[in-house]
């Protein structure tokens, strides 16, 4: 006897992405079907990266997945020594446990779950039907979590293997390696390895990807070698259970993650890091976002289907986007992350980041977000967001790597510290609101921003000499010329009349940072940052048709915002805390983007490590600069009698300002409680 | 090599123009530009330029200071090539890195390329929409260039993609520039495009054959090769490498200048030589083919006796 089930949603797959889809949809009250057969692979560890914690906390299922904190990622990169990736949080759990407890969080949402296989389900008069054992399901809409297809585009696919060993001293890291390429042949391909600890003394998992062709019992003993190379923790690591073997697919395009009405989610949508493996947090976001595109048309699956790849452009960026240069672009990334490894530029710190970790940031942001009411945040969102689709968009196509850079699942993106920011107040202050053309202009900004960090930052160490190619010298000035050249073009396209300033403000800091790099050794280090925040007050304010009194406390205002910045960047790095550009003292120290030795000449990091006097001095310094700043940015305000945008600007340098702000303070410093509105408030 | 252009020249009025912009450059970041301008030049760029605009009546002062736009550009990308290279010198003298340092090189560079940026939006919008989209073609072809480092196998088209992005996209935009400035049709804009774009297809598969034997060009052989940047010649002999002899001394770790004779040979050997002319004779053809379309007269004889000049390989 067959049973009929009519649904609105038909998820196939019951991994983790089709567990979260049903249980999102079943909470947006749709009727969702999850149907999926078990692949039969043996049980295994797996990684939880920092967004793949947030994602399953989000959609309320963290508990269910009984996973076990790591304190730290040791990340290998080529042959130097592994170095501690700050502030990645990361946790383990069985593959087995996390599925189990999803599909019990997307059951008790109110969804149906069908195990078995589903056959191939065809599409009448705009209703999906499938079956699966004795039920047939009919549904509008249809959600394809079926994992990676072991055929996919040839240039983004390739094995995932993992396998329990014991012998091993691994209890409180996770390490991640990618050892450096043998050859100077470009057509060389990486193996990624990862190793984590098991939930027993003594035991861990080891992983490795690789794309192309590959063998697993090849890649899992190149695996261990990487591991146990230099590396005695690894030394008598014997396998303890099977091998578990995964086709990879990286091959996400926004276009291609709906096809002909299906929508795709996780592993089917190429939604994987080919250097890590890493591909939870994507299944996890990815079906938050299917589900919320078909909530939002629940009669409409064409609608939705756009809705959906809207939102996926938003958010992420492939790897392998344009087959054409996919593998020389990923050679290309391949090596520079390897001949950046010891580098704490701030640069190839974010690039680290942006290519290896799921979690977003971009140009000068870390994790702290503009606390805003709602209201401003509904003014400034959807200007952020067409922001961020113009730059990705001018991007994307040519050089994926670096688009990551402006949007990998980022957290809040409309509340983030951002030259967008400014710019969007300064706009603002002449009356009217923004012109949503103004936000090609912004993009230019920060695209520019981000270039500028490239050459402003102090330089890589030149790479031994040989037959090679300097590839972190090089990398900074290809990234930095192609950042600033399509910004020029941006505003060449949607602002003509700004080109000359625009143009003048590069010259300028080039300038800047050549006096500042001279050992005559005239320019103050703050200047560069002061010059970088200036022209977006100055060019918004111009724009947005302010007075000149108002337009001479924009520009004073962003002069001041860029020098707290500095500050509190020092601050940060004397803490020893992540600082917003990724860097460390010492890196902050030699490439002399530190105000302290200007007023404390003869200082050097190992002074300032060694001698607590010393230290507490700097720390003092610092945040006494930053704190000027701060009232000399807020003094400039005065003059911007606009409210909103006083209020946007006020919260933004509050917000720089916060880490000099003394700990036991309850917001950040200098912000008049009327502007302090719950930051847990609803954003759009 | 030095044309020592008659006071009074246009040329000599661009290389006025370049030392002028390149005085007002702020202090620390003038010293690599002026270098550069001093040395010798063949100021092709502007020449071509002006031969386009000829085929209408240009404002003399206004194509003196495009030409200088469009040398700065090349100068800039020089400046940025050199560093990631690390070449040792340019046009006769230590290249910038080698005598102010990696980082104020890589600002000099900067500098020079937001010195193009003002130049052009003060030459008017459209000049400015499009040297900024020339400059943003050159930087993705400059990434183009870098990443197939070492790649025996780079496809053909892929190595003709990397030309026109990176040497042909500025012979276009001086075409474009000069029939702008020349104030001419669609029609004659187009032509000239197309024969910009060409004719820089063809120069720069002419340089690529260069870097296997002297010429008397007074250029620095070898150097590509070392690099791992194999032009047309090589990567068609490559295709031909059955018993991979070629792409083994390529990519030797120890491969340099002494290894030129035997690499030359080998790809002469290949027929890569011959296929490479015959590849730049198909480029030189549809130059001509866009000349053509042009209108009969001196101006475009002037042109064609231009294009001659620029590809007759050791003037
Ligand atoms: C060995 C290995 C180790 C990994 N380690 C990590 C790690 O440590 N960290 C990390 O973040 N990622 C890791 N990954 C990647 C991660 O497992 C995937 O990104 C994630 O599981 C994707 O979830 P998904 O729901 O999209 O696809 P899957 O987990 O592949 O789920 C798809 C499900 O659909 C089912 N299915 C397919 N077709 C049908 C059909 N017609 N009918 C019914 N059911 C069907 C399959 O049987 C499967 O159960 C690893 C992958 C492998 C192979």
């Amino acid at each position: 006897m067959t049973v009929h089930l009519a649904a609105d949603v038909l998820v196939v797959g019951a991994g983790p992405a089709g567990a979260i889809a049903a249980a999102e949809l079943a909470r947006h009250g749709l009727r969702a079907v999850l149907a999926g057969q078990d692949d039969g692979r043996a049980d295994h560890d797996l990684v939880l990266s920092g967004a793949a914690l947030r994602g399953l906390a989000s959609v309320g299922a963290l508990e269910e997945a009984g996973a076990r904190v790591v304190d730290a990622v040791e990340l290998r990169l080529g042959p130097g020594d592994g170095h501690v990736l700050p502030e990645a949080v990361s946790a383990v759990c069985g593959r087995r446990r996390l599925l189990d407890g999803l599909r019990r969080t997307a059951v008790t949402a109110g969804a149906t779950w069908l195990p078995g296989t589903v056959s191939d389900p065809v599409r009448e008069e705009g209703v999906w039907h499938a079956s699966t054992g004795g039920t047939t399901v009919s549904a509008r809409h249809l959600v394809l979590a079926t994992g990676a297809p072991p055929t996919g585009t040839s240039h983004a696919t390739g094995l995932l293997c993992a396998r329990p060993y014991s012998g091993v001293d691994l209890t409180t890291s996770i390490v991640l390696a990618l050892p450096a390429p043998r050859t100077i042949d470009p057509a060389e391909r990486p193996t990624c390895v990862w190793a984590v600890p098991g939930g027993t003394a003594g035991t861990c998992t080891i992983g490795a990807s690789r794309l192309g062709p590959a063998d697993p019992d090849e890649l899992l003993q190149t695996a261990l070698t990487v591991l146990a190379g230099g590396d005695p923790r690894f030394a008598a690591a014997v396998p303890t259970g099977p091998a578990v073997t995964g086709a990879l697919n990286s091959g996400f395009s926004p276009e291609r993650s709906v096809q002909d009405g299906r929508l795709l989610v996780g592993d089917a949508a190429g939604l994987v890091n080919p250097f890590t493996g890493e591909g939870l947090s994507y299944a996890v976001q990815s079906a938050v976002l299917a589900a919320r595109a078909i909530a939002g048309h629940p009669g409409d699956a064409a609608a939705a289907g756009r809705a959906y790849t809207r939102r996926l452009s938003a958010t992420f960026v492939g790897y392998f986007e344009t087959a054409t240069h996919a593998a020389r672009r990923y050679h290309l990334a391949w090596r520079v992350l390897v001949a950046t490894a010891g580098d704490e530029r701030p640069v190839s710190a974010k690039v680290r980041r942006a290519v290896l970790t799921p979690e977003g940031f971009s140009g000068l942001t870390a994790a702290d977000l503009m606390p805003l009411p709602a209201a401003d945040v509904a003014l400034l969102g959807p200007f952020l967001l067409a922001c961020d689709e113009v730059a990705v968009r001018a991007v994307r196509a040519e050089w994926p790597f670096i688009a990551r850079l402006l949007i990998a699942g980022e957290q809040a993106p409309h509340q983030r510290l951002r030259p967008a920011v400014p710019f969007f107040a300064a706009l603002l202050a002449g009356g009217n609101p923004p012109d949503a053309t103004m936000a090609t202009l912004a993009a230019a900004i920060e695209l520019a921003t981000l270039g500028a960090l490239a050459f402003l930052g102090p330089m890589p160490s030149r790479a031994a000499p040989g037959r090679r190619v300097d590839w972190a010298v090089a990398s900074t000035v290809l990234a930095g010329d192609f950042l600033l050249a399509q910004a020029s073009r941006l505003v060449a396209a949607s602002a003509p009349e700004v080109s000359w300033s625009f143009a003048d403000w590069l010259g300028e800091l080039a300038a800047l940072r050549a006096a500042r790099i001279d050992p005559a050794g005239r320019s103050r280090a703050g200047e560069v940052f002061a010059a970088l925040l200036e022209f977006p007050s100055r060019i918004g304010a111009q724009l947005g048709g302010a007075s000149p009194e108002t337009v001479g406390a924009l520009r004073s205002f962003g002069g001041h915002s860029g020098h707290a910045f500095l500050h509190a960047e020092e601050v940060l790095a004397l803490r020893g805390e992540r600082t917003r550009l990724d860097v460390t003292l010492p890196a902050m120290l030699a490439g002399r983007l530190s105000a302290i030795p200007d007023d404390l000449p003869g200082i050097t990091g190992g002074l300032l490590a060694g001698d607590p006097g010393a230290r507490s001095e700097a720390m003092d310094l610092a945040a006494t600069g930053c704190e000027d700043a701060h009232r000399a940015a807020l003094a400039a305000l005065r003059n911007v009698t606009h409210p909103v945008s006083a209020r946007i600007l006020r919260s933004f340098v509050a917000t720089l300002c916060a880490p000099c702000a003394p700990p036991s303070a309850a917001g950040p410093a200098g912000t008049a409680p009327a502007d302090r509105p719950d930051p847990s408030a609803p954003v759009s | 090599m030095t044309t020592t252009a008659p006071p009074g020249s246009f040329t000599a009025g661009v290389h006025d123009r370049l030392s002028r912009l390149a005085d007002d450059l702020p202090e620390l970041v003038r010293g690599p530009v002026r270098t550069l301008i001093a040395g010798p030049g063949k100021f092709a760029r502007p020449r071509l330029l002006a031969a386009c605009a000829a085929f209408g009546t240009p404002d003399p002062g206004r194509l003196v200071r495009l030409g200088a736009v469009v040398e700065l550009a090349h100068l800039a990308s020089l400046l940025h090539d050199d560093v990631i290279d690390e070449a040792r010198t340019r046009r006769g003298a230590p290249a910038a890195h080698t005598a102010v340092g990696t980082e104020q090189a890589m600002l000099a560079g900067l500098a020079c390329f937001a010195l193009v940026g003002t130049e052009a939006a003060d030459l008017g919008e459209g000049v400015a929409g499009a040297v900024s989209t020339a400059v943003a073609t050159l930087a993705y072809g400059e990434l183009l260039d870098v990443e197939r480092a070492f790649d025996t196998a780079f496809p053909l088209p892929a190595y003709l993609e990397v030309v026109r992005c990176k040497t042909a996209e500025l012979f276009r935009l001086c075409c474009l520039l000069g029939a702008a400035e020349g104030r001419c049709g669609p029609g004659e804009t187009d032509a000239l495009v197309r024969f910009g774009a060409a004719l820089g297809v063809t120069f720069q598969i002419l340089d690529d054959c260069l870097d296997l034997s002297p010429s008397g060009s007074g250029k620095p052989i070898g150097t590509d090769h070392a690099l791992g940047l194999f032009g047309a010649p090589t990567l068609y002999a490559l295709r031909a490498d059955r018993g991979g002899e070629l792409a083994r001394l390529l990519l030797s770790p120890s491969f340099g200048v002494r290894d030129l004779p035997e690499a030359h040979a080998l790809i002469k050997d290949r027929g890569g030589l011959e296929a490479a002319a015959r590849l730049a004779a198909d480029w030189h053809g549809q130059a001509l083919d866009a000349l053509r379309g042009l209108p009969a007269g001196d101006p475009r004889d002037r042109l064609a006796a231009l294009t001659t000049s620029l590809l007759d390989v050791p003037s």
